[in-house]
């Protein structure tokens, strides 16, 4: 690698500007040597954006509020709180630096202490003599540590020293260390800063918001969709959508949740299962949706919608993971036949006396004793006995007369409807006579009478023989309809 | 798996027993024995509806071969028979296969052995010796041996 100093960099880095691309925090990493680098503060981009943020943000926490113009420190909320993931990026660039840097006198160390900050306060209080200062300054490390950490960071500091094989770092070294070390201390305590007072004045921009997701979140929205006036009019199904930064070919599949932006990164996201994560994620902003309007709108400034949004959510959300009740399988009913709870009435047992039997049929089934019993043949020379039905057996007062109960019936409003037909003269087709006869049953009627008494006397649709065109006299008709219903009931 | 989970009876005693100690509902005692292709079909079948059916019938299993007291009595020559009583009376059903003691042939349809058992059952509470089954099994038979339609 080549060797960079300070002016190589700052020559490099003017290259990589001038090419046109933005570049952040880890292009640097992984483009500087830092094996090699002297001075970190000339890496640091970030603080010298901070130290007037700072300033800012001290002297607007001292002056009075109401002196404040609202809209000026809305927005510099707003740009304040980009700078978190920033500097973030910056102390991870300085706590590998320092790593680097500090391994060759204590090599563990970085992995016994894997937070940075830890790791930064550690190094400092250690320097190059590790076992006297450590005794020296254990109660600055109680302070940062637990005991247990500090026992083993005091264990393996007592090998080091016994093995004799690290090689002590020069004064110059040690003070550069020393320095990336405050600048990560520095760096994080502007963070903690910029993060209090962002959530401390954004709860009173946007106090149900806040509420909801929590300042950092709110804010992060807030910029990206340019003001919390924008915010409440976007559709809540385009805020999953604000921030992300996920890629995806066309032609390529994907895997999880397609929009992975700023919103799914909020811990009540990150927290639930997979399978959640999408309804989760279209709950939250529907709400934040809600509380943008309610806080654009200047009512409930305590932010107490807010909150009870965020435990409408939660309930939902654990209602949803709760496993479905394993009810067992329903038994059927014992299949017990049980009386009909219908008994009679008139106009049931009008009903079902069109279905008996009439007198002329049970007469048909009954045989006269010592009479010969008269028979007539049907169109296929079937040879049918009328038993005590026939011509001979029963006559005068005694004679069997037919049943008008199961007779073929037309409703009122249909006959209406016909004669009406006939009578318009759009009848069906008039001159033929079997039609008129339909459309008119009365009519129909008075002709069967003058045909023949017997077969007016229980049976009047001729009509629908006529039609068959049987060559049959007026006698064998009375009994064709018997025939067929004798056939029925075989 | 039919098998592992309904109740077998491993002696005659048993069945005699499970028989006549139910009072209300039907008693269903399928004889075969477990590794049977038929037997495990109808395990399975009747396994699935034995919850269903719980209030008006009670399914057993009977391995003929451990119990062979009732082989003789009950003509149990096919690899499945299943024989249905109540009150310690055999009830009969007409399958329209010919065999009207005992069903010996393997049903496809959980419905159509639920309809049999509410049929046998309901006439059984009447009283009745012999019921017609609501379906006409008679083509099952005739292709006995061979594979079924």
């Amino acid at each position: 690698m080549k060797d960079i100093n300070g002016d190589d960099l700052s020559a490099n880095l003017k290259n990589f500007i001038s090419q046109g691309k933005e570049f952040t925090t880890l292009d640097l990493i992984s483009r500087v040597d830092l094996t090699t680098l002297k001075d970190i503060h000339k890496l640091s981009k970030v603080s010298k954006i901070i130290k007037p943020v700072l300033e800012k943000i001290s002297y607007l926490q001292e002056t009075e509020e109401t002196s404040i113009d609202d809209q000026l420190e809305y927005d510099f909320l707003i740009k304040i709180n980009d700078y978190s993931p920033e500097i973030q990026a910056e102390i991870s660039l300085i706590h590998n630096f320092i790593k680097i840097r500090y391994t060759p006198r204590f090599p563990e160390l970085s992995s016994l202490i894997t937070n940075p900050v830890d790791y930064a306060k550690t190094v400092k209080l250690l320097g190059n003599n590790l076992d006297i200062n450590l005794k020296k300054h254990e109660d600055q490390l109680k302070s940062f540590l637990t005991s247990e950490k500090i026992l083993v960071v005091t264990m393996s500091a007592s090998l080091q020293e016994q093995q004799n094989l690290h090689l002590s770092l020069s004064e110059e070294e040690l003070e550069t260390i020393i320095n990336a070390c405050d600048l990560l201390l520095w760096l994080d305590a502007s963070k903690t800063k910029i993060t209090n007072y962002v959530s401390s004045r954004l709860s009173k921009f946007a106090p149900n918001l806040t509420s909801l997701v929590g300042a950092h979140i709110s804010a992060q929205l807030m910029s990206a969709v340019g003001g919390l006036a924008n915010l409440s009019s976007t559709p809540s199904c385009n805020i999953p959508a604000i921030g992300n930064k996920r890629q995806v070919g066309i032609g390529f599949g994907q895997v999880g949740i397609r929009l992975q932006g700023i919103l799914y990164y909020h811990e009540l996201i990150q927290q639930i299962p997979d399978d959640y994560r999408k309804q989760a994620l279209r709950m939250l902003s529907g709400k934040i949706v809600l509380a943008a309007r309610i806080d654009l709108s200047k009512s409930h400034r305590d932010g107490n919608l807010g909150v009870q949004y965020k435990d409408e959510i939660l309930t939902k959300l654990e209602k949803l993971q709760i496993p479905p009740e394993n009810n067992g399988v329903k038994p059927l009913p014992i299949p017990i036949d049980k009386k009909s709870k219908k008994r009679s009435g008139k106009r049931f047992t009008k009903f079902k006396k069109q279905f008996e039997m009439s007198d002329l049929q049970k007469a048909q089934n009954r045989m006269a004793f010592g009479a010969k019993e008269e028979v007539i043949y049907d169109a296929f020379g079937q040879e049918i006995g009328m038993g005590m039905a026939g011509k001979s057996s029963g006559t005068g007062v005694r004679a069997v007369t037919a049943s008008t109960a199961n007779k073929a019936k037309m409703s009122k409003s249909m006959a209406n409807r016909l004669a009406n037909n006939s009578h318009n003269g759009t009848g069906l087709i008039e001159n033929n006579d079997d039609t008129l006869f339909f459309a008119n049953p009365d009519a129909k009627q008075l002709e069967a009478s003058n045909n023949n008494e017997n077969s007016s006397r229980w049976f009047t649709d001729k009509h629908r023989l006529e039609n068959l065109k049987r060559a049959h006299d007026s006698e064998s008709d009375t009994y064709s309809n018997s025939n067929s219903l004798k056939r029925l009931k075989r | 798996m039919g098998s592992v989970f309904l109740p077998h009876l491993k002696s005659g005693w048993h069945v005699d027993q499970a028989i006549l100690s139910e009072d209300e509902r039907l008693v269903i005692i399928r004889f075969g024995v477990d590794w049977d292709k038929e037997c495990m079909l109808m395990d399975e079948l009747l396994y699935s509806i034995a919850e269903k059916v719980k209030n008006f019938a009670v399914i057993y299993l009977c391995d003929i071969n451990q119990v062979p007291d009732f082989n003789q009595m009950y003509e149990l020559y096919d690899p499945m028979t299943i024989m249905f009583f109540f009150r310690n009376k055999h009830m009969m059903c007409d399958f329209g296969t010919g065999n009207n003691n005992k069903l010996n042939f393997v049903l496809k349809d959980k419905q159509e052995l639920i309809d049999i058992i509410e049929t046998i059952y309901r006439g059984a509470r009447k009283g009745k010796g012999l019921v017609v089954s609501p379906k006409d099994y008679s083509s099952i038979m005739k292709n006995r041996g061979g594979t079924e339609i």
